[in-house]
């Protein structure tokens, strides 16, 4: 008797087999008892992998060891694309999709990232000359940065919580305003319009490639400075 | 009332630490299992799992639930198992399987059947390349064309790995001293 392959066997199982392959098959282990047998085993097998508990118990001190990587670089990447894709640059996406979706940054073309890297060696002299000049005088109060209607949803999406917390410093610093001397005002708000300058940069850049993971961590990382200086503004604000 | 993972993960995505450490209380166990069962190293497994939650806070700013962020997280589980072993040269010599029961213990179970943990241990003790296709296939219920695209290889390849950690499962199981 002629046996069908092993793995003609193991697609029969899995159920991969189209339908006239399948009769064909279900024919001839009608006839053959072997071959039925080893059916009957991988089944067994496979019925006792699906069974298999999905979760595992994690070790202890697991989640304490994740916070502290977090607290150490709690600044968040931005993956290049939209969705939901695995975000890892220059890894093969998985589950669909075309693999190497994404291009790895010093792949990327230099003049894509130019106004993002202009903007972000702006801004380190800008935040170093305002630290500074807060440190030795006093703090000022702020402007708040808003993003352009029209601004796509992803950017509303990744740029709204430091907006909230933007927005709530600067109420207290508005309110604290009159502690700071003039001039701390005038340079914390030239400070801040380098700094909104930049994420406006950056935010025109996105629009026009919004799957530019650089520009957006660049982004991220601009807010984030912005926050920075309103803070330590607002701490001065209130005299401490 | 508990709030749903998709509900999370936004909340996460947001920056919200609460709801990304719910996401992670409710997830962790799944993850956890990939990273063990395909490297077959515990140690190796909660140094995976830490480095997907890791990446997962910092990438989530993109979550936009097009898909389940389940299926995404799942999935950058796999990934992050394949690419250490493609970039880890301490993966080029043998792993050694992990035998401790503790290590294979289900949350919230007591004890391990006896047929379970012989599994668990087989498994463990296939080669990487079978062992990689029979965890996604048989156990994550991945597609053997999402396989052949996840680890680089034919669908055909995916075919006859699994049929190879079929056979080696089988034999190890029906003569557990061969």
């Amino acid at each position: 008797m002629h046996h069908p392959h092993e793995e003609r066997l193991q697609d029969y199982v899995d159920d991969l087999l189209c339908g006239e392959e399948r009769a064909e098959l279900e024919g001839h282990l009608a006839a053959c008892a072997a071959c039925a047998e080893e059916i009957r085993r991988t089944r067994e097998l496979q019925h006792a992998l699906r069974e298999l508990p999905r979760e595992l118990a994690a070790p202890a001190g697991l989640r304490a060891a994740i916070n502290a990587r977090i607290d150490e670089q709690p600044l968040r990447e931005a993956p290049a694309d939209a969705g939901m894709a695995p975000p890892e640059a220059g890894r093969r996406a998985i589950g669909g999709g075309a693999p190497e979706r994404r291009v790895p940054l010093l792949d990327r073309p230099l003049r894509a990232l130019r106004p993002a890297l202009a903007a972000a060696a702006l801004l380190l002299v800008a935040l170093s000359t305002a630290l500074t000049l807060l440190l030795v005088r006093e703090s000022g109060p702020a402007v708040a940065t808003v993003p352009a209607a029209g601004t796509p949803r992803m950017l509303l999406a990744v740029e709204r919580p430091y907006q909230r917390e933007a927005d709530q410093l600067n109420a207290v610093l508005t309110a604290g305003r009159e502690v700071l001397a003039p001039g701390t005002v005038r340079i914390l708000e030239e400070n801040l319009r380098v700094i909104d300058a930049a994420l406006g940069e950056a935010r025109e850049a996105l629009r026009e490639d919004p799957g530019n993971a650089a520009v957006l961590a660049l982004l991220r990382a601009t807010h984030e400075r912005r926050l920075d200086l309103l803070r330590q503004a607002t701490r001065w604000s209130q005299g401490t | 009332m508990e709030a749903d993972i998709e509900t999370l993960a936004a909340r996460a995505a947001a920056g919200d630490r609460p709801a990304f450490d719910a996401l992670y209380e409710r997830c962790v166990g799944r993850v956890y299992a990939i990273c063990l069962r395909m490297s077959a190293d515990a140690g190796e497994a909660e140094r995976l799992t830490q480095d997907v939650f890791v990446r997962v806070w910092r990438k989530l700013g993109s979550f936009r639930a097009e898909s389940r962020f389940t299926t995404w997280l799942h999935r950058l589980a796999v990934n992050e198992v394949l690419q250490s072993r493609r970039s880890d040269q301490r993966r080029l010599r043998r792993v050694e399987p992990t035998d401790d029961e503790v290590l294979l213990r289900a949350p919230g179970r007591a004890e391990v059947p006896g047929l379970r943990l012989d599994l668990e241990r087989a498994i463990a003790q296939l080669p990487p390349g079978a062992r990689h296709v029979l965890v996604l296939f048989d156990i994550e219920g991945y597609s053997q064309e999402e396989i052949g695209r996840m680890l680089g290889i034919a669908v055909g390849t995916v075919k006859a790995q699994l049929h190879r950690a079929r056979r080696l499962l089988r034999a190890r199981l029906e003569r557990p001293e061969a």
